[in-house]
């Protein structure tokens, strides 16, 4: 008889070959992804690789600041110009270099500032806030200067005012004021020294001052706020602690943090803005729920480089609201504001 | 005016429902320092 071996694989080889096929590509897609991937590690690896070198770069530009004895004119690629105030450099890093993306400077500490462009002159002023989509009324309770502030809340506003239209703008904090240590109840009656950097404590538990014509140290209202400096003067310190010699440090006025709006979104002025604007409904754009975030804690949460102006901390102003009460704005991380 | 809350507090009283603006006021007591106030520097000339 003619027996004719009949070759090829059998059904049950077909079937483990397939099963080990199929382990082994669990067990790439298992080393690939999830959060010990080695896409993710590489993701990882690239980000720390960049940041570090923006760090590097800010250091470099730290040390530059230190041999700025003057302040410089700058006009950046787009042939858009600013004053660097002496004791300043501009950062180094990719993006930061424009007006129009938010020009960063450095001191020789490593605080870092934004220059705010105020192109026209009768702009300069306050404008109602949106609130729920729509244009709020308070501006009819505010008030800047306060005419019933402390002695000389009126002639640092009038200074403030010249200079901002003397040079076409100014600069704001680039992130929320910082400090070294966690802040708590506990500790808050400790001044400590303020810092305007990436990645630290956020400087809470810190009032307007004592009262709305009094910015000394609070002294007579509940123990929990007895024995602090507050933001009015803790700002204006700040020059002075980092030897600024040509500019002067300020809580950020009314005025200014609606410049700040105008600078990202121009129809602000107009009362105009689309839904979706920043300036508008900035869901998204800021830490709105659990814990209070270290100073610049999420790309997402900058705009034109500032970091943080909604959401995470509540900001004093310098303006009032009533007789009673001095604006914050950005609001916190809960919605009610406060 | 209602005063400022702390996070510790905040859990009582739920969230609202509402947009977020950046540009919106609210207000405080000059002497009330919460776990939630803060403030940002401006330099000028």
């Amino acid at each position: 008889m003619n027996f004719k071996r009949k070759e090829g694989i059998t059904l049950i080889a077909l079937v483990i070959t397939i099963i080990v096929l199929l382990i082994l590509a669990g067990v790439s897609i298992a080393t690939l992804t999830g959060d010990n991937g080695i896409l993710t590690r590489a993701n990882e690896a690239k980000e720390n690789t960049e940041q570090a070198s923006e760090d590097e770069l800010r250091r470099l530009t730290a040390l530059e600041a230190a041999t700025n004895l003057e302040n410089q004119p700058y006009t950046d690629k787009n042939g858009d110009t600013a004053t660097i105030p002496a004791g300043f450099a501009v950062s180094q890093v990719e993006g930061e270099n424009t007006i129009a993306d938010g020009l960063v400077i450095i001191d020789k500490n490593g605080n870092e500032f934004v220059w705010i462009p105020v192109k026209v002159d009768e702009a300069f002023k306050t404008y109602e806030g949106y609130s729920n989509g729509k244009l709020e009324s308070k501006l009819e309770n505010c008030e800047e200067p306060y005419s019933e502030g402390y002695t000389t809340e009126l002639s640092e506003y009038v200074a403030m005012k010249n200079s901002v239209l003397q040079y076409d703008g100014f600069y704001v904090g680039r992130y929320e004021a910082g400090c070294e240590i966690e802040r708590n109840r506990e500790n808050q009656t400790t001044t400590q020294t303020v810092l305007v950097k990436k990645g630290i404590n956020v400087y809470n538990y810190v009032p307007w001052g004592t009262e709305m014509d009094d910015i000394g140290i609070t002294t007579n209202h509940e123990d929990d706020y007895n024995g602090v400096t507050g933001a009015v003067e803790l700002s204006k310190q700040f020059a002075e602690e980092n030897g600024y010699t040509s500019v002067t440090s300020t809580l950020i006025y009314g005025v200014e943090w609606d410049a700040i709006m105008n600078f990202i979104d121009s129809n602000y002025a107009t009362g105009s803005c689309e839904a979706d604007s920043f300036v508008r409904d900035s869901t998204g754009s800021g830490v709105y729920t659990g814990n209070l975030a270290k100073t610049g804690s999420n790309k997402q949460y900058s705009i034109k480089n500032i970091y943080d102006l909604a959401g995470n901390a509540n900001e004093w102003t310098m303006e009032s609201y009533d007789t009673s009460s001095r604006v914050i704005r950005g609001r916190s991380l809960w919605n009610f504001g406060y | 005016m209602t005063p400022p809350l702390e996070l510790s507090e905040v859990g009582r009283y739920g969230t609202l429902a509402i947009e977020r603006p950046a540009s919106i006021r609210d207000y405080s007591y000059p002497y009330r320092g919460t776990e939630l106030h803060s403030f940002r520097i401006a330099l000028h000339f």
